[in-house]
């Protein structure tokens, strides 16, 4: 796969400034993203896990002084290889290049290949000229545009059938997007990112905030400024122990890697470069090194969309209140508009963290307060009675790290203003070098309240919840891996459709097969249990009824790589739900073909799906223009293909064409509400031009 | 409901905390708590043994069982003897077996009888013997094949009874990966019951400390296990998780000659 996604990895190196660096190694964004990324169940926006993950590989490490918490960062290195590259170094000195890894016997030639994009050997020395100079100079400045469009009509673009005007969408259904982004790793951080999403309104617009596009974000960072680590300033995210007050919107947890992705980096103050219109703290951030000791402290205040309600009863003094925060970012409709920027979040943050210097432990303390301008009252419900209420909210924890042989202990505990507490505690192990282990417990209190945090879960949020995960990777040969893992869980409080506290478990099981470089084949099997409130009436039965639903998934790949222009990719895909005695089914082929010749590049696939419920559908990473991402799903029954066109059309400016279609076979509307299409095809483009400035 | 006949009875319960702690595993444990958990693994033991243990499942006395046994092991095979306890007053089970194992080149086997009384107060007393046959094979250094029939005859809980003492067959592969590390897994069938699969790991911390952990598929049951050995005594533990009826912990001690 490495030339299919040779583009893409270009433009990464190009990022990442390899002037000082001898080697060009690739990057196999592809393959990264589909080893780490979650299994997806939920239709949630990847697009953030996706700019982290950028923004972790874009600045590769510097191999001589990577530590053994940025070292785990990769996720790349078991215990024992980073255990011996630490040995090596000590004993040794400094690397004189990355390729002098091969001389550590646990480092084998595949670890070394995917490790080539991420690690470096830098030049001594400071930076000698002045900041302006050196952003005028920096070469790793981009200014991207893209246009995206579902060319078939949306209900919401409809003339109103009724006087009610107030149901169509306000704006066009074009979604335009802008960004600027200038950097340098370890010195500096540059960018502007400007959206509107389809249905949504040029207008100029002060009340509403609104200014030309509907979200801008911009964000400066800058890196080791004499004894400021970092200092950053607009958009950011901060990401601190395990995730349970700062979470960096990072929600690696259970997928194909089994042991690594368990835990937690602290990759410390991080500017926000995503387009999501939340999670992001928006203000001053900064961070000081002290020797062994290091603080951080940040203010934010950030308009958040809220919809904004008076209260049934007059006599209140009508002091408005929030009943919902959307989390979408859409402000098609004079409905959603209503909503936009209508509460002002507040917070402030601090870490301190400690680290002795050559020493196997670090620990550190995270404290966030933030207030809501208005008071959050919930519309009260079945299972929502001990979720976060009212205008303020502080969160504190103490986390630690601890490295023994070659095992990796961590865990944090955390406690909200609430009372409610959450705590993870694991350990990752390199048994032998060829068997790695994983083991992680948690749990969290049904009033465990934390805004920013993306710990360990089985859930969307760390709350209401109490598990045991195990993980295992096998590596008999070079050529074969097996991986595996194995999660229980229990949710001791209500949850969403599930009126009673329920349990379930998880497995999973991948069998990796490359026997040459050019040939990559994997089988993975997985299967849940959760419980679900039962479908009978509930006039049959004096409580609610939970029924388990089991679903099993399927996976068989094979990747084939024929130099030095075409690469083929093929995928079964297979699934079977069973829901009160109804065993449902669901399939998806696809087959996938990559041409590159001289400047041009062509990616197209063809798939037919069949998904017989909702629960059945499947969910299938595709590649797109650079940048933009997504993890559709499928459901009902049709076909799908895509044709994607990379164009270098100048040595500056590099084109991205894309179109995609789905038809279904068996419904003749997609969608639904304003969304709707009437018809059996939906079709989308994206355009792209991407310009280096330098 | 959550299906307790994984360790409802005494002919279906994995005997000692080192199997407790790898998912109840039972196929390929050399000691002497194999005359319970597969006989034809006896004569792997690597020398004579006698073994006690007790296992306290989720805080009920009614749930507990206790068990003894001794392996001799001679040039031509091993013999072993075992007695265990299930229950209280008002409904226990007594397990009496004595068995047989043998190795000839890669493969080692055996057989064993129990007579296996149940009392139910009020009910009376029922009487049963089981016949039961396994072997453990050697197919290279690191791979082991085994496999076990326990209560081919059938047998009922007493002559009255119409109620079948659990058939089962379990079949399982074991990978030594190294030197300090044990991967053991297996398949258990009840004839009458859906398959249960078995997870168990071993890792030998130093040369006196082992941990184990292990997964139970159905019920779905976590385990973690630690071993003690010192000389000629060794002490193991393991704690069970199941997190709709709570934790069982199982305690054994044994003696090596």
């Amino acid at each position: 796969m490495k030339a299919l996604l040779l583009t893409v990895g270009l433009w990464l190196l190009s990022q990442v400034g390899f002037s000082q660096v001898k080697e060009k190694p690739t990057l196999d964004l592809q393959n990264i993203i589909e080893r780490l990324f979650p299994l997806q169940e939920e239709d949630i926006d990847y697009e953030a896990i996706y700019e982290l993950l950028l923004e972790l590989y874009q600045s590769p490490l510097d191999l001589n002084r990577a530590t053994a918490e940025e070292l785990l960062a990769t996720y790349l290195l078991s215990p024992v290889q980073i255990q011996s590259l630490l040995a090596y170094r000590n004993q040794q000195g400094d690397f004189l290049s990355i390729y002098e890894l091969q001389a550590i016997p646990e480092i084998d030639g595949y670890t070394l290949e995917n490790l080539l994009p991420f690690l470096a050997v830098y030049d001594k020395g400071g930076r000698s000229k002045p900041f302006l100079t050196r952003l005028k100079e920096e070469e790793n400045a981009f200014l991207s545009s893209r246009h995206r469009r579902t060319w078939e009509l949306r209900k919401g673009f409809t003339p109103s059938d009724t006087s009610q005007a107030t149901s169509r969408y306000l704006g066009g259904p074009n979604d335009l997007f802008l960004r600027f982004r200038i950097q340098h790793p370890r010195d500096f951080s540059l960018g502007m990112t400007l959206e509107k999403d389809p249905g949504e309104a040029f207008a100029w617009d002060p009340k509403t905030r609104r200014y030309g596009f509907n979200f801008i974000s911009f964000h400066h960072t800058r890196y080791s400024m004499g004894k400021w680590k970092t200092i950053t300033l607009g958009d950011f995210q901060a990401s601190f122990g395990q995730g349970l007050v700062f979470g960096a919107g990072y929600t690696f947890g259970k997928g194909a890697e089994t042991v690594p992705t368990v835990r937690r980096s602290s990759l410390g103050l991080l500017p926000y470069t995503a387009s999501i219109e939340g999670g992001f703290f928006r203000g001053l951030g900064l961070t000081r090194q002290m020797k062994q000791w290091q603080s951080s402290l940040f203010f934010s205040s950030v308009g958040r969309d809220a919809r904004l309600d008076l209260g049934a009863d007059s006599l209140d003094s009508a002091q408005p209140f929030i009943s919902s925060l959307p989390q979408a970012g859409l402000h098609r409709s004079p409905s959603e508009l209503a909503t936009k920027n209508q509460v002002r979040e507040t917070s402030l943050g601090a870490n301190l963290n400690f680290a002795p210097t050559s020493s196997s432990w670090s620990a550190g303390v995270n404290f966030l307060h933030a207030e809501l301008s208005h008071p959050w009252i919930r519309q009260p419900n079945r299972y929502n009675q001990f979720e976060f209420v009212g205008q303020r909210n502080q969160v504190i924890s103490t986390y630690g790290n601890y490295s023994w042989k070659n095992s990796f202990f961590f865990g944090e505990t955390a406690l909200a203003s609430s009372g409610g507490r959450g705590t993870v505690l694991g350990l990752i192990s390199s048994l032998n070098k060829t068997v790695d282990f994983s083991l992680l417990w948690r749990q969290y209190d049904r009033n465990f309240h934390s805004f920013y945090a993306t710990a360990f879960s089985e859930s969307t949020r760390p709350i209401n919840e109490r598990g045991w995960y195990l993980g295992l990777q096998i590596r008999p040969s070079p050529k074969l891996k097996i991986n595996a893992y194995y999660d229980t869980f229990s949710f001791p409080w209500l949850k969403f459709r599930t009126y009673a506290p329920s349990q379930g478990n998880e497995w999973l099981s991948r069998l990796s097969y490359q026997p040459r470089k050019t040939l990559v084949t994997f089988f993975q099997f997985r299967q849940e249990t959760k419980e679900r409130n039962g479908s009978e009436p509930l006039a049959q039965s004096p409580s609610y009824h939970l029924n388990p639903i089991k679903k099993s998934n399927l996976t068989a790949s094979l990747e084939l790589d024929l130099p030095p222009s075409l690469q083929l990719r093929s995928r079964i895909l297979w699934n079977q739900v069973v829901w009160e005695g109804k065993k449902s089914l669901g399939w998806m082929l696809l087959q996938e073909v990559s041409y590159r010749k001289n400047k041009w590049k062509f990616t197209g696939r063809v798939a037919l799906f069949d998904a017989q419920t909702f629960d059945n559908r499947l969910y299938s990473y595709e590649q797109n223009a650079v940048g933009t991402f997504a993890i559709p799903s499928f459901a009902g029954k049709g076909s799908r293909r895509y044709l994607l066109t990379t164009v270098q059309l100048h040595p500056k400016l590099t084109a991205y064409v894309r179109i995609a279609q789905t038809s279904y076979a068996n419904q003749d509307q997609i969608s639904s509400g304003l969304q709707a299409i009437q018809g059996t095809k939906q079709t989308d483009t994206v355009f792209l031009l991407r310009y280096a400035l330098h | 409901m959550y299906p307790a006949t994984a360790q409802s009875d005494l002919s279906t319960q994995a005997f000692g905390a080192k199997s407790q702690g790898m998912g109840s595993g039972k196929l390929f444990h050399q000691d002497a708590w194999a005359l319970f958990n597969n006989v034809g693994a006896l004569d792997r033991s690597t020398s004579s043994q006698i073994a006690t243990s007790i296992d306290q499942r989720y805080g009920l006395q009614e749930l507990s069982t206790m068990a003894l046994t001794g392996l001799l092991k001679g040039d031509a095979g091993s013999m072993g003897f075992g007695i265990a306890r299930y229950g209280d007053a008002l409904f226990n089970q007594h397990l009496l077996g004595i068995g047989v194992s043998t190795t000839r080149g890669i493969l080692s086997f055996g057989g064993k009888v129990d007579w296996m009384q149940t009392q139910i107060e009020g009910f009376g007393t029922g009487n049963a013997f089981l016949f039961s046959f396994g072997g453990v094979a050697e197919l290279g250094p690191k791979f082991f094949l085994g496999s076990q029939f326990s209560n081919l005859n059938q047998a009922k809980l007493s002559k009255n009874s119409t109620q079948p003492i659990p058939t089962l067959m379990q079949v399982g592969l074991s990978y030594l990966p190294s030197k300090n590390l044990v991967f053991h897994s297996e398949l258990e069938k009840d004839l009458h019951a859906a398959p249960i699969f078995k997870i168990g790991l071993q890792y030998q911390l130093e040369e006196w400390i082992f941990l184990r952990t292990g997964i139970h598929s159905r019920p779905s049951r976590l385990s973690f296990g630690l071993g003690l050995q010192k000389k000629r005594m060794g002490l193991d533990y393991a704690y069970g998780q199941n997190s709709a009826l709570g934790n069982t912990h199982h305690l054994s001690l044994h003696l090596n000659r």
